[in-house]
């Protein structure tokens, strides 16, 4: 498992520093198998918070600066989702710049978490500058 | 005189943390960034030249 800031996301990373683009402060969930890298561009099987229904619904994330090794070096995503509609096994959790479609700035993979109705992930993506 | 620099210095690092509906709570931890593990690599690279040489 790992975590891959892909090559999408550091455009979109040079876009806001120019202060243009969108900010990428929605998570998503899959539950492919594919494997990420950081030419990734999409969930493996996104998959809505409802798994019974594929989509590419998102969870809205609170974003703030945090401190990694300077001051305010560290850009963190922090969202809650919950899952409804039955049992679902999460593989893949994606950060994007749009509720649906968009551009895929991070990606984590390698994971397998059953979630049933009511369970709930928080996912925390933290993009350091240092 | 001109000077233009470049370096990467940005990556990305994840925790997932489950909760359940019952209350219970499952930190998985964090989840390494991709560079991390990339220099971990070339570390334990170096460290085994070092042992043969």
């Amino acid at each position: 498992m790992t975590a891959y800031l892909t090559k999408v996301g550091f455009a979109i990373i040079a876009n806001r520093i120019l202060g243009s683009g969108t900010e990428p402060k929605y998570v998503g969930w899959g539950t492919g198998a594919g494997a990420a890298s950081t030419s990734s561009t999409d969930l493996s099987t996104p998959k809505n918070i409802d798994f019974t229904s594929t989509g590419t619904d998102r969870t809205t994330a609170t974003g703030t600066r945090i401190t990694t090794t300077e001051t305010n070096d560290t850009t963190q995503y922090v969202a809650t989702r919950t899952a409804t509609g039955g049992t679902g096994t999460v593989t893949n959790v994606g950060l994007f710049d749009a509720v649906t479609a968009g551009n895929m700035a991070a990606i984590v993979d390698g994971q397998s978490i059953v979630l049933a109705d009511g369970d709930s992930i928080v996912a925390t993506f933290k993009i350091k500058f240092a | 005189m001109s000077i233009q620099t470049t370096e990467t210095i940005t990556e990305c690092e994840v925790s997932i943390v489950v909760h359940r509906a019952n209350g219970d709570i499952e930190d998985l931890g964090v989840i390494e960034s991709y560079k991390q593990g990339r220099i971990k690599r070339l570390l334990n690279k170096i460290s085994k030249i070092k042992e043969t040489t």
